[in-house]
């Protein structure tokens, strides 16, 4: 049977089973576009620029494990890719690309509309190719959404120019054994397990330091198993966040810049690091050159370019952490370390007393931290938030707990404002049964806004909480602490939100008093069949601490002064 | 000369249970130790001949901030399946971390580290060296005893192509430079470990590699 390219991807994507998703059509896609009607069991939702796209694709991705895929023209629909391609590569998310290229005739000659995307995205994307003849589309395509989701996921790119589409083809479905080289065996070393054994067997203060890698192997119930059989406390990066029940009497909270002092404090002090599915990003290690300077140090990652890359280890496992766990607490004698936690204790309590939360209720203005709480609380805290880039996402990874895995989703490792809408609507569309909230200040809304009218039109119902503080309020932090307070470029007028929501068709509401947080929250939930959103207007000068300046040892940190030094 | 530390079982190829390689390298004109002894990383790769791996490679190099002194490829007797080599120069310790990111490149079959293996290293070299009809002959003696070769005479110039390491090709450099080096080319080095290492494939082919299979089986039948 013959078919042409354009169908063709469509049945790929099919065999791959997609059944959604997300782009927008332009003259070099269009012979993909017009075939799509044919496949009736793909549906496709039109953004309103392709950036959203690739951060609802990214979005989806995350939220269920799936490929996500966007789908771009050439040119400058394919050059809007890019932050989205960077996001997720940062951030481990499997993705695949599709753009339409010029013709391979018109190849190399500046053709309208033509632009190296594959040059362009080399350095964010985990593959790329251009496809040149129409037999070998679905080699590409199916060893694209391998290549994805295979080791340590990342997005992928697929080019293809129009004269692909159009040309037709009677090749069969290839037969592809797909053990592709860059793909690591992971056979371990048991000599190595014996040493990791013994090093948590001599620890007298050990961390566990989760991160991403353990959501993306599906190792929560092996990391709680390690932590809880050895005694051993748990911090979390960013994205590690629901790795590890954040209400378990032994997790730290978050580390690094803005963690929790206490994680902080416990990893410069620890004999023993644990790192699972982590990578010692600077944001999490401060100065290397002090970092966790009496620690041992066993790290578990299935990049094995990432073993020993920014710190050095003594104990180095390249695998999927879930079997390597297995494996690890096969022979693990069980251990206590009392002291260590009371240690910990002690620096929780000293947190706690300077908790802004404790004399927030004194001022008039709302803080941004009660609004994390409150939406913490009201909602009973068993939704799935997606955070934008700032000071909200701060405070939200501060004062919002996750107890399960999947229930945040963040762009961390690229900080894309910008991600939190078009995201969320990704992460709705694959987990419809559950409340999803996207957490975003009022700079990086204004960055993404236009993909209001996608949630509209796609009866998306997420929850939008926009927190307002006037400011771009990370940046105004740095001016604040590090630039004498010269708040250049960063105080931004805003329009009016809810006039905005309105004009989408979008019920609103604004809130700026702590009694009213509640009823708000709950009329925001109240609504099912589309979008809402929250105006939450706070504090416009408020900083969020603790803070290790970029750079600093983990444990210089910049407190907030405890309320008895306050002047009342 | 080997470096104890060096010795990493994810960037060794097979090294078969043959004779000491250390032992069987003592021959050969430029080996005064066994090993490339350190002075500059080398880094061997076994790739899948695709047409975006030089781009890909390079950009991997920049992006991943190595100063990259050479990079070469070439095909080998397997059909589709090319050696890369690449070099830095006086940073012996980065080899490692070439060799893991190298192994994340999907056509990247094996890769080998080779800055402390007995291995053999060579360059070729063609030098245009200004002559007159005196010095003519007296480049000639010289190309003796570095084992270089005429390749072009003409009325004002000589090409004279040699091959070495980095340390004979700057010898030979210096002797001739009085003459006058009117232009030069370099192919950047290419090594091969000694002996009985041999760096093979372990099965792995990505669908580019196996639809050219499908292909060279199709024009054979
Ligand atoms: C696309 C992009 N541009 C610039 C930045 C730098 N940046 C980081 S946080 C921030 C301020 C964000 O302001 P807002 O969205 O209002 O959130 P807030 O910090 O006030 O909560 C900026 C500009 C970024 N992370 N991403
Ligand atoms: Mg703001």
């Amino acid at each position: 049977m013959s078919r042409t390219g354009a169908q063709l991807i469509w049945e790929c994507l099919e065999r791959e089973g997609v059944d959604l998703v997300f782009g927008y059509p332009g003259g070099a896609i269009l012979p993909a576009y017009d075939a799509l009607t044919e496949y009736p069991g793909i549906h496709h939702v039109l953004t309103r620029h392709e950036q959203g796209a690739t951060h609802m694709a990214d979005g989806y991705a995350r939220a269920s494990g799936k490929v996500g895929v966007a789908i771009a023209t050439s040119g400058p629909g394919a050059t809007n890719l890019v932050t989205g391609l960077g996001t997720a590569m940062l951030d481990s998310v499997p993705m695949v690309c599709i753009t339409g290229q010029v013709p391979t005739t018109a190849l190399g000659g500046d053709a309208f509309q033509e632009i190296d995307i594959v040059g362009i995205s080399e350095s964010v994307t985990k593959h790329n190719y251009l496809v040149r003849e129409v037999d070998e589309l679905p080699f590409v395509l199916k060893e694209a959404f391998h290549v994805a989701r295979s080791g340590r996921p990342g997005p992928v790119l697929v080019d293809i120019p129009k004269d692909v589409q159009l040309a037709s083809t009677e090749e069969q479905w290839p037969e592809l054994q797909l053990r592709l080289p860059g793909e690591v065996d992971l056979d371990l070393d048991s000599k190595l397990l014996d040493q990791a054994r013994d090093l948590i067997g001599a620890a007298d203060r050990p961390v566990i330091l989760a991160g991403h890698g353990i959501l993306l192997s599906g190792a929560e119930a092996q990391v709680k198993k390690l932590a809880e059989t050895c005694d051993i406390p748990v911090s979390l990066t960013l994205l590690g966040k629901g790795a590890f029940p954040e209400q378990h009497p032994l997790c730290l909270g978050m580390m690094g810049m803005h963690g929790t002092a206490a994680s902080n404090q416990a990893i410069q002090e620890a004999d023993l690091l644990i790192a699972l599915g982590m990578r010692f990003d600077d944001r999490v290690t401060g100065n290397l050159a002090t970092y966790s300077p009496h620690s041992k140090k066993i790290h578990v990652d299935i990049d094995a370019a990432e073993i020993g890359k920014n710190v050095a280890v003594d104990v180095g496992l390249v695998g999927d952490l879930a079997p390597v766990l297995v494996r690890l607490l096969e022979e693990l004698p069980s251990k206590g370390h009392g002291a260590w936690r009371a240690q910990i204790g002690m620096w929780h309590q000293d947190a706690d007393e300077r908790d802004i939360l404790r004399r927030a209720r004194r001022g008039p203005t709302l803080m941004a931290a009660e609004v994390m709480d409150a939406l913490w609380r009201f909602t009973g805290g068993d939704v799935i938030n997606v955070t934008d880039v700032g000071q909200h996402q701060m405070w939200e990874a501060q004062y919002f707990p996750h107890q399960r895995p999947g229930t945040l989703f963040t762009s961390g490792g690229m900080g894309t404002m910008g991600y939190a809408v078009p995201a969320a609507i990704g992460v709705k569309l694959a987990r419809p049964e559950e409340e999803v909230w996207a957490i975003v200040g009022d700079g990086g809304f204004q960055m993404t806004m236009c993909e209001l009218a996608t949630a509209v039109q796609e009866g998306v119902a997420i929850n939008i909480a926009i927190v307002n503080n006037g400011y771009l309020g990370m940046v105004r932090q740095w001016q604040e602490l590090f630039y004498d307070e010269r708040y250049n470029q960063t105080p931004m007028l805003a329009p009016d939100f809810c006039r905005i929501a309105t004009a989408f068709g979008i019920p609103s509401m604004r809130v700026s008093r702590r009694d009213q947080l509640e009823a708000t929250i709950q009329e925001a939930q109240a609504h099912r069949q589309g979008p809402v959103l929250v105006e939450m207007v706070v504090e416009q000068h408020d900083a969020v601490f603790p803070m290790v300046p970029a750079g600093a040892d983990l444990d210089a940190m910049i407190r907030r002064p405890r309320p008895d030094f306050e002047q009342a | 000369m080997e470096s104890p530390k060096s010795a990493d079982p994810q960037t060794t190829g097979p090294s078969g249970a043959g004779p000491s390689s250390a032992g069987a390298s003592s021959t050969g004109p430029t080996s005064k130790a066994p090993g490339l002894g350190g002075r500059c990383a080398v880094v061997s790769a076994l790739v899948e001949d695709r047409p975006d791996l030089l781009s890909q490679t390079v950009s991997l190099l920049r992006r991943r901030n190595f100063t990259t002194d050479s990079v070469t490829v070439g095909k080998t007797d397997e059909p589709h399946i090319a050696r890369l080599t690449v070099t830095l120069e006086d940073q012996p310790t980065e080899a490692q971390r070439l060799a893991r990111e190298l192994k994340r490149l999907m056509y990247v079959i094996r890769v080998e580290d080779l800055t402390w293996k007995p291995a053999v290293l060579r360059e070729l070299v063609l030098i245009k060296v200004r002559v007159d009809p005196a010095s003519r002959a007296q480049v000639a003696q010289l190309c003796e005893v570095f084992r270089g070769r005429i390749v072009d005479v003409a009325q004002e110039t000589v090409i004279v192509e040699t091959t070495g390491d980095a340390e004979k090709i700057a010898g030979f450099l210096e002797v001739l430079r009085p003459f006058g080096i009117a232009e030069m080319a370099r192919t950047g080095p290419v090594a091969l470990g000694r002996a009985n290492q041999v760096l093979q494939g372990d099965g792995k082919e990505s669908s580019w590699l196996q639809r050219r299979r499908l292909k060279d089986a199709q024009q054979a039948s």
